[in-house]
């Protein structure tokens, strides 16, 4: 495992321990108990993940382990399957996303639902971005790939 | 496209697994590929038949469709 696994991870477990601080100063601000625990459990898991993994007996188990999810993260058909999964979810999304617009302004009809033009456009401003994302995505890759 | 793979991957006696990582994809493409659900890139095809010692069109076997 590489060395700046040990690095980030002492730099989080030192932000961590910062946050822990200013927590015992302040513990009112539920926030910093969020960003002290945000940075404590992923800086143990790099730490002791570090060492772990480096360990004479451990590290061609975990060699093992890197080239296997380098195969699959360049695997062509999984490359493939990831694009044609990304299609479909952005799909979902539009049609999800028409769906409830429209239901939630024909049930503002009836009953008195707070807030239905914020949330309709909210919603309809997401619709919007998400075409313009995707051509905007598709275009820069139709003509860098 | 029809394609050798799985008889000329059985008879140098590798598993698919062991092909896979030779030829560094995943088990799966082998397999899709073997089944002729998938059909690889013109790199992987170049990968596989020089693996095998062979050309592409020793191991990939184009059928024109009858449109």
């Amino acid at each position: 495992m590489k060395k700046s696994n040990l690095t980030l991870g002492t730099v989080f477990l030192t932000l961590g321990a910062v946050f822990c601080a200013m927590c015992a100063v302040w513990p009112d601000i539920g926030i910093l108990w969020g960003f002290a625990g945000g940075c404590i459990v992923p800086g143990f898991v790099m730490t002791v993940g570090y060492y772990y993994h480096t360990r004479p007996k451990n590290a061609p188990r975990y060699a093992e382990k890197l080239d296997r999810s380098d195969i699959e993260q360049n695997d062509e058909r999984r490359k493939m399957l990831r694009g044609e999964a990304a299609r479909i979810v952005y799909l979902l999304n539009l049609g999800m996303a028409g769906v409830v617009s429209i239901a939630i302004n024909i049930a503002g009809i009836f009953v008195n639902i707070p807030y239905l033009n914020e949330i309709s456009i909210a919603l309809g401003t997401f619709w919007f971005l998400e075409i313009i994302f995707f051509v905007g995505v598709l275009k820069f890759l139709d003509n860098h790939a | 496209m029809k394609n050798t793979v799985e008889r000329m991957r059985k008879s140098v006696g590798m598993s698919q697994e062991e092909f896979a990582k030779s030829i560094r994809v995943s088990r799966q493409t082998v397999s899709s590929i073997e089944n002729g659900r998938y059909n690889p890139s013109l790199e992987l095809a170049f990968i596989i038949s020089r693996f095998f010692k062979k050309t592409i069109e020793d191991i990939f076997i184009w059928e024109e469709e009858e449109k």
